[in-house]
C-alpha cells in the first residue's frame, strides 16, 4: 500500500492549493491506498478529508504540520487518542502566538505511542541540516527527537529540486547508522501539476510578494503534487522506506465522524433520567399554557406526546434541557431573549420557554424542525439582548466548563472581489490600481469573474496579464482564505473539546474551534446559536426607561396582539424604527397589504424575502388578501397546505409539506427537497428531484400536468425564504417594537438611538422622534449621561436627552469622568470644569461646539472661546505657580461675540453629535418655494388617488407630476429590483421613496451620486404611501451651499460637514467658520 | 561556477545527456551529479526547464533543456 503521508490541502490557508476532495480523487486515480492530511497548524479539513477518502475507497489518515522550535514537524495520529494529543498540541501552539503558532520540542513528550512524528519535508529542520551537510547537528536533532517521541520517522522527499537525491541519501545513511526508520513523505501541496500556478500565486499572496519577486518560500517547480509510487521509487530507491510507509499507514486507524451525537449533560436530580425530567417540565408548563384552552388542549396533548417520542428516540432530551437551562438563566438575569428559527415549530420548545410562539395557534410544522430521519442535531437559535449576550456566554462557560465550550468557526472563502484584490497584488499592480479594480467588482456576486472583465479593463486597460489575473481569480474563488468566527454558534460538549478539535483564540479573545458548523454537526457535537440582536437590547432598554421615567411597568410579552392603535400605525406606514418593517420597500408593501392581525404580520415578514419576491408570489398574495382576485389552488390536494396563505406558497414549511403530502416523499427526502429548492445551486440534483417529485405525485393519483405545474411553482420558491416559525418569532418582536413606538415613543426612540438596530442615520431618527411629538434635546454637560435618556421638559412632556457620548471624541471614559466629578458638585463655569477634569482637548472642544457647555458659558461661541483661554492659561500657570491665585478667565478676556447663525448651529451640531436640531432643508425652504419645490408632507395630501386596473393589476399612478427636494437618506438597488434604484429623500416634513428606472439611472448617474437632490416625477400612491417615479434629477448642492460626507454617501456614518474655512489666528481655539 | 547562458550541443539518450560540445570543446561526462526542474514564468507561458549538473573530465557543467534546445547555464572556473 502506498500513499502520501504529508499532504496539505487548501485548508492550510494559502499554503496548499487543493481541496480534500480533489486530493482524495487524485490519490485514488494514482492507485494510492491511503492519504494523510497534514495541514499547517490545524486539522481544519479533517472531516471533509475523512468523508472524501471514504467515498473513493482510501484509508484516511489525519495529522498536522506543526511548527516546533521554528521548523515544521509532521504529526500523524495513530488513534483517536493520538488525534486528541495532536489537537492538544495545536491548541497549545495557537495559544502561544495567534499569528505564529508554535510549540517547543519538549511539548512533544505527550505524544507517547499514539502519535507518529515525521521530520518534515523541505522546510523541516532535518532536511535543512542534511542538505547543508551539517551531519553532527542533524544527528543531535534526531537524537533529541527520538528521545522524546517513541515513533519518530525520517521523512524522505524528492521534488526534483537541486540536491534532493544527495540530501535523501545523506538522511538514509544517517538513519541506518542511528537505527531510525525512514518513510516516504511526499510533502504534497496540491493534487495535480496544473495547480502549481495557483499554489505559487497563493504563496505570493500569503507572503506579500509579487510573482516577479524572488522568495525562498516560492515553489521552483510543479513537483509538489501527488505522484505515482513508481515515479517516487525511481527517484528514491529505498525499498525499506516504502515498506515502512505502508506499515505506518496500516497502524493508523480511527474515525472522527461518529454515528451518534454527544450532547452536553443536563443538570438532573438524582435518579431522574433526562426524559423524565423533560416530561416533568413539559407537564408543569402544559397546565398553565393549554389546560384552560378547551379548543387547543386535546391537539396540544397529542402534539406533546408525538414530539416527546421523537425527542426520546433521537436521544435529544439532554439537549432540550440544556437549552432550557440557558434560557432560564437569561430570564433569571433579566436578559431579554427570543427563540427564533425552526425551533419555534416545536411545542416542547414553547412549553420549555425557549420560544415564545405557540406552534398550534400559528400552524407551525414540527417536522421542519425535527423528525426521526434528521441527521445531526436540530438548530435551536436564540436571540439575546446584544448588549448582554457576553454575560450569557460567560455563564455557559462556567456552567458547562471552559474546556467543554467554544465558538464554532466560519471558513472565510474567497469571493470575487477579494480574489481580484489579492491576485492583483500578487501580480504586482500598484495599490491604487488594486483598490480601483476591487471596487469595480460587486461585493456579492454569483457571476463568473469573466463577466467583470470589462470592469477590470476599464481600470487596467487591456493587457495579457488581465487573462492571468482572471485565471488566478477563477482558481482561488471559493477556496478558504482564513478562519473566522461564527456569529453565535456555541458548542456545548460533555467531553473536553480538545479531544475533538484544536481551539484557537480569536482577536477578540473568544475561543474558536477549527471546524465550521457543518463539520461540527458531522462530528456529533451540539451547537447552540447564541445570537445577539440589537432590537432586543432596544426593547429591554425601552422597558427600563418606561419604568424609570414614566413610572409604569410594562410586561411586553403579555400585551394583547390585536391592538388597533398599533395596526393603524403599521398600516399608515409609520414604521421607521420598527423591527423588520422599517425599510422603504416594507412600507410600500404594508400600504398594499394593510395588515390587520398578528398573522398578517407573520405573512408581512415572510413576504419581503428574496424567495417570495423572486418567485412572483407577493402580488398574487396581496391581491387575494385584499379580495381583488379569487383564491384558487393548483390542485385540490394543496388546499389544506396552502389555505391560510390563500393558495400561495410563502413558507419553507409549505414546500416541505407539498413534497411530503402531495409528492409522497418521506419527511427526510422532503426536507432535503426543501433545502435543495431554497439553495437552488445544484441544477443536476434539482433535475433528479424534479423526476422524483412528479413521479411521486402521479403515484398518488395526480395527473401529469398538475404535478408538473405544482413542481414548477414550488421550484420557484428559490433563494432565501423564511420558515413560518421564524417569521412568527420575528413577528412577535415586530409587534412588540411597534407597540412600544406607538405608546411610549420617547422611551422607545431614546433606546433606539442608543442601540441603533436599524439602518437609518441619526438625523432621520431624530426627525422621526420629532414627527412623533418627542423633542430631542442636545447634549448638556450638567444633564446628559452616558446613554440616551428621557426627561421631562417644562411642560411636563417627555423628551430625549442626548448623552455626552454622542459628542465626537467624548468616549465613555471621558463621560464617566465628567459624571463622577459632577456627582461631587455641579460645575460652576468652564474654568471649574477644566480644572476638575482631565478631558482631552479634542473632546472639550467638541463639547463646546456641540452646545453642551452653553449653560456654563451662556453661548456656544463664548464656551469655545473660554475653553481656549483656559487651556492656554492652565499651561501658563503651570509654568508660573505664583499666578495660581488669579482666575483663569476674566471678563476682559472675552470680546463681544455674535450669536451663532442657524447655518452655523446646524453645521456645529452635525460635526459634533451627528444630527442637527432642525432639518437642513428648513433653512432653504424659501429658496425651494421660489423653485416651486413642494414639501414631502404635502405629497401625502396631494390629489385624489386614481385607482385604475390595467391588465388585471391595480395601478397606483396619481397622474400628478411633483417637484421635491431633500437629502438622500437611503440609496438601494437590491438584486430583486432588476436595475431599479430606490432613492429615499428626506426634508423637514418627512421622507419619500423615489424610484429611478434603469434608463433614468444611466442618464442621471452623476447627479444621483450626490447627497441632496431635486427630483421631478410622477407621484404614485397606495393608501398613505407615496412614491415618485423619477423623470428628471438635479443636484441641490449649489442651492444650499454645498456639503459632503452625508451618511447616505459614505456608508453609515452620521457626520455631515459643511464647507469649512478654519481661521485660528484671531481665536484662541480652532473655531470653524462655515461659509454658506 | 560562472554563469554562461549560451547554447550548447548535447548528445542525449532517454533525455539524459551523455556528451556535450561547446565552443569546439567536447565534454566527456563521467557522471550526472544532480538533476532538477524549474517551472519559470508560468504567467507568460514560460517553458519548464530540466537542469543537469554534469561531472565531466574537463570540469563541472550545469546545462538545461526546455525540451527543444540545450543551454549551458554555468561551468566551473
Amino acid at each position: 500500500m502506498f500513499g502520501s503521508l504529508h499532504t496539505r490541502s487548501h485548508y492550510s490557508f494559502l499554503s496548499g492549493a487543493s481541496s480534500p476532495e480533489e486530493l482524495a480523487v487524485c490519490a485514488a486515480s494514482l492507485g494510492h491506498g491511503f492519504l494523510c492530511l497534514t495541514d499547517v497548524n490545524g486539522v481544519y479539513g479533517a472531516v471533509r478529508h475523512q468523508r472524501a477518502c471514504r467515498q473513493v475507497g482510501l484509508r484516511p489518515l489525519i495529522g498536522s504540520e506543526i511548527m516546533v522550535d521554528g521548523a515544521p514537524l509532521v504529526l500523524i495520529a495513530r488513534s483517536m487518542t493520538g488525534y486528541g494529543v495532536i489537537c492538544q498540541l495545536l491548541t497549545k501552539a495557537h495559544h502561544h502566538d495567534r499569528q505564529k503558532p508554535e510549540i517547543t520540542v519538549d511539548a512533544l513528550r505527550i505524544c507517547g505511542s499514539e502519535v507518529v512524528v515525521l521530520t518534515g519535508g523541505h522546510e523541516g529542520k532535518a532536511w535543512g541540516l542534511a542538505s547543508e551537510g551539517r551531519i553532527d547537528a542533524l544527528r543531535t536533532w534526531l537524537e533529541t527527537l527520538a528521545s522524546i517521541v517513541p515513533h519518530c520517522y525520517i521523512e524522505l522527499v524528492h521534488q526534483r529540486r537541486p540536491r534532493d537525491s544527495s540530501t535523501a541519501a545523506t538522511m538514509v545513511r544517517l538513519a541506518t547508522a542511528m537505527k531510525l526508520p525512514c518513510v516516504i513523505g511526499s510533502d504534497v501541496r496540491y493534487a495535480q501539476r496544473s495547480a502549481y500556478a495557483i499554489y505559487d500565486a497563493a504563496v505570493c499572496i500569503r507572503d506579500g510578494v509579487t510573482i516577479f519577486d524572488h522568495h525562498a518560500a516560492r515553489p521552483v517547480n510543479d513537483e509538489q503534487c501527488l505522484r505515482q509510487e513508481s515515479d517516487l521509487r525511481a527517484l528514491l530507491p529505498y525499498d525499506d522506506a516504502f515498506t515502512n510507509t505502508a506499515l505506518l499507514a496500516e497502524q493508523c486507524s480511527f474515525d472522527i465522524i461518529p454515528d451518534h451525537i454527544t450532547p452536553p449533560s443536563a443538570r438532573l436530580p438524582d435518579g431522574i433520567t433526562p426524559e423524565q425530567q423533560l416530561r416533568q417540565f413539559v407537564e408543569t408548563s402544559f397546565v398553565t399554557r393549554y389546560a384552560q384552552d378547551n379548543q387547543l388542549s386535546e391537539r396540544a396533548r397529542q402534539q406533546v406526546e408525538h414530539e416527546l417520542r421523537v425527542i426520546t428516540d433521537l436521544g435529544l432530551a439532554d439537549f432540550f434541557l440544556v437549552v432550557k437551562e440557558v434560557t432560564d438563566e437569561a430570564r433569571r438575569k433579566g436578559i431579554r431573549h427570543s427563540g427564533r428559527g425552526s425551533a419555534a415549530n416545536s411545542i416542547i420548545a414553547y412549553l420549555l420557554g425557549i420560544t415564545g410562539v405557540c406552534p398550534l395557534r400559528h400552524h407551525l410544522l414540527f417536522e421542519r424542525f425535527l423528525h426521526r430521519g434528521r441527521k445531526g442535531t436540530p438548530d435551536i437559535d436564540v436571540d439575546f439582548d446584544s448588549e448582554r449576550r457576553e454575560e450569557i456566554i460567560a455563564w455557559m462557560e462556567e456552567r458547562f466548563g471552559m474546556e467543554q465550550t467554544a465558538m464554532t468557526a466560519t471558513l472565510i472563502t474567497y469571493r470575487s472581489r477579494m480574489a481580484v484584490r489579492d491576485a492583483a497584488k500578487a501580480l504586482g499592480w500598484p495599490m491604487d490600481t488594486v483598490n480601483a479594480m476591487s471596487k469595480s467588482i460587486p461585493g456579492y456576486t454569483n457571476k463568473p469573474i469573466d463577466h467583470y472583465r470589462e470592469h477590470i479593463e476599464r481600470v487596467t486597460g487591456s493587457a495579457p496579464i488581465v487573462d492571468t489575473l482572471l485565471r488566478i481569480v477563477t482558481m482561488i474563488e471559493g477556496r478558504p482564505r482564513h478562519l473566522g468566527q461564527h456569529s453565535g454558534g456555541m458548542i456545548l460538549s460533555h467531553r473536553p473539546l480538545w479531544q475533538l478539535t484544536p481551539i484557537q483564540v480569536a482577536a477578540n479573545g473568544v475561543k474558536v474551534v477549527q471546524f465550521d458548523k457543518d463539520d461540527v454537526e458531522t462530528m456529533g457535537l451540539v451547537k447552540f446559536d447564541v445570537l445577539g440582536l440589537r432590537m432586543l437590547a432596544c426593547i429591554a432598554e425601552t422597558l427600563e426607561l418606561i419604568e424609570r421615567r414614566e413610572g409604569i411597568t410594562v410586561d411586553i410579552d403579555e400585551v394583547p396582539l390585536d391592538d388597533e392603535g398599533v395596526f393603524g400605525m403599521i398600516r399608515e406606514g409609520r414604521t421607521l424604527g420598527v423591527f423588520q418593517i422599517e425599510s422603504q420597500g416594507q412600507m410600500h408593501l404594508l400600504a398594499q397589504h394593510q395588515p390587520e392581525t398578528f398573522d398578517d404580520l407573520v405573512t408581512e415578514v415572510a413576504l419581503f424575502r428574496p424567495g417570495p419576491l423572486q418567485g412572483g408570489m407577493v402580488h398574487p398574495y396581496i391581491r387575494r388578501r385584499r379580495g381583488i382576485e379569487p383564491v384558487t389552488y393548483m390542485h385540490p390536494d394543496l388546499e389544506p397546505i396552502l389555505r391560510d396563505t390563500l393558495g400561495i406558497i410563502l413558507f419553507q414549511e409549505q414546500v416541505l409539506e407539498i413534497a411530503h403530502r402531495f409528492a409522497g416523499m418521506s419527511l427526510d427526502d422532503a426536507d432535503d427537497f426543501r433545502s435543495l429548492v431554497s439553495k437552488n445551486r445544484d441544477r443536476q440534483a434539482m433535475a433528479a428531484m424534479r423526476d422524483t417529485f412528479i413521479q411521486g405525485a402521479m403515484a398518488r393519483g395526480v395527473d401529469h400536468a398538475s404535478a408538473e405545474l405544482v413542481y414548477e411553482k414550488v421550484s420557484h420558491f428559490v433563494g432565501y425564504g423564511f420558515c413560518r416559525s421564524h417569521a412568527a418569532a420575528f413577528a412577535k418582536t415586530v409587534y412588540q417594537s411597534a407597540w412600544l413606538k406607538r405608546y411610549h415613543p420617547a422611551c422607545y426612540m431614546a433606546a433606539f438611538m442608543q442601540h441603533r438596530p436599524g439602518f437609518y442615520n441619526l438625523m432621520t431618527l431624530e426627525e422621526e422622534a420629532r414627527r412623533n411629538g418627542v423633542k430631542v434635546l442636545p447634549p448638556d454637560i450638567a444633564l446628559s449621561g452616558i446613554r440616551y435618556d428621557v426627561e421631562r421638559d417644562a411642560e411636563g412632556s417627555l423628551c430625549i436627552r442626548k448623552p455626552l457620548t454622542s459628542v465626537a471624541h467624548c468616549s465613555p471614559e471621558v463621560a464617566r469622568s465628567i459624571i463622577w466629578e459632577r456627582g461631587h458638585r455641579p460645575f460652576s463655569n468652564i474654568e471649574d470644569l477644566c480644572l476638575r477634569t482631565t478631558i482631552p482637548a479634542d473632546a472639550i472642544d467638541a463639547l463646546a461646539v456641540s452646545g453642551a457647555l452653553d449653560a456654563l458659558a451662556g453661548s456656544t461661541r463664548r464656551a469655545l472661546w473660554e475653553v481656549g483661554v483656559v487651556r492656554r492659561r492652565i499651561e501658563r500657570h503651570r509654568r508660573d505657580p505664583s499666578l495660581f491665585d488669579m482666575p483663569l478667565v476674566m471678563d476682559d478676556d472675552i470680546p463681544p461675540l455674535p450669536q451663532l447663525r442657524a447655518q452655523e448651529r446646524l453645521a456645529y451640531d452635525y460635526r459634533t453629535h451627528g444630527a442637527a436640531r432642525i432639518h437642513p432643508m428648513t433653512l432653504y425652504r424659501r429658496a425651494m418655494n421660489d423653485l416651486e419645490v413642494r414639501t414631502i408632507a404635502t405629497c401625502g395630501r396631494l390629489g385624489t388617488l386614481r385607482e385604475t386596473i390595467i391588465d388585471g393589476r391595480r395601478r397606483n399612478d396619481t397622474g400628478i407630476d411633483v417637484l421635491i427636494a431633500g437629502i438622500v437618506i437611503l440609496r438601494q438597488s437590491p438584486p430583486t429590483a432588476h436595475g431599479v434604484l430606490f432613492v429615499t429623500l428626506e426634508d423637514e416634513t418627512g421622507f419619500l421613496q423615489c424610484v429611478v428606472q434603469p434608463r433614468e439611472r444611466d442618464r442621471f448617474a452623476e447627479e444621483l451620486r450626490h447627497a441632496a437632490l431635486i427630483v421631478k416625477g410622477r407621484l404614485h400612491a397606495v393608501q398613505q404611501w407615496r412614491g415618485v417615479v423619477v423623470r428628471e434629477v438635479r443636484v441641490l448642492t449649489n442651492v444650499i451651499g454645498g456639503y459632503y460626507g452625508h451618511p447616505a454617501m459614505y456608508g453609515g456614518t452620521d457626520t455631515m460637514e459643511l464647507t469649512v474655512r478654519t481661521d485660528a489666528e484671531d481665536r484662541p481655539t480652532q473655531d470653524p467658520i462655515f461659509v454658506s | 561556477m560562472r554563469i554562461i547562458l549560451e547554447s550548447i550541443t548535447v548528445e542525449s539518450t532517454n533525455g539524459l545527456p551523455v556528451a556535450c560540445r561547446w565552443r569546439s570543446t567536447t565534454f566527456r561526462i563521467r557522471q550526472i551529479v544532480d538533476t532538477w526542474t524549474w517551472c519559470g514564468q508560468w504567467w507568460i507561458g514560460g517553458a519548464q526547464r530540466t537542469y543537469f549538473l554534469l561531472d565531466c573530465e574537463e570540469g563541472m557543467l550545469e546545462v538545461f533543456t526546455d525540451g527543444q534546445t540545450w543551454t549551458l547555464s554555468r561551468m566551473s572556473d
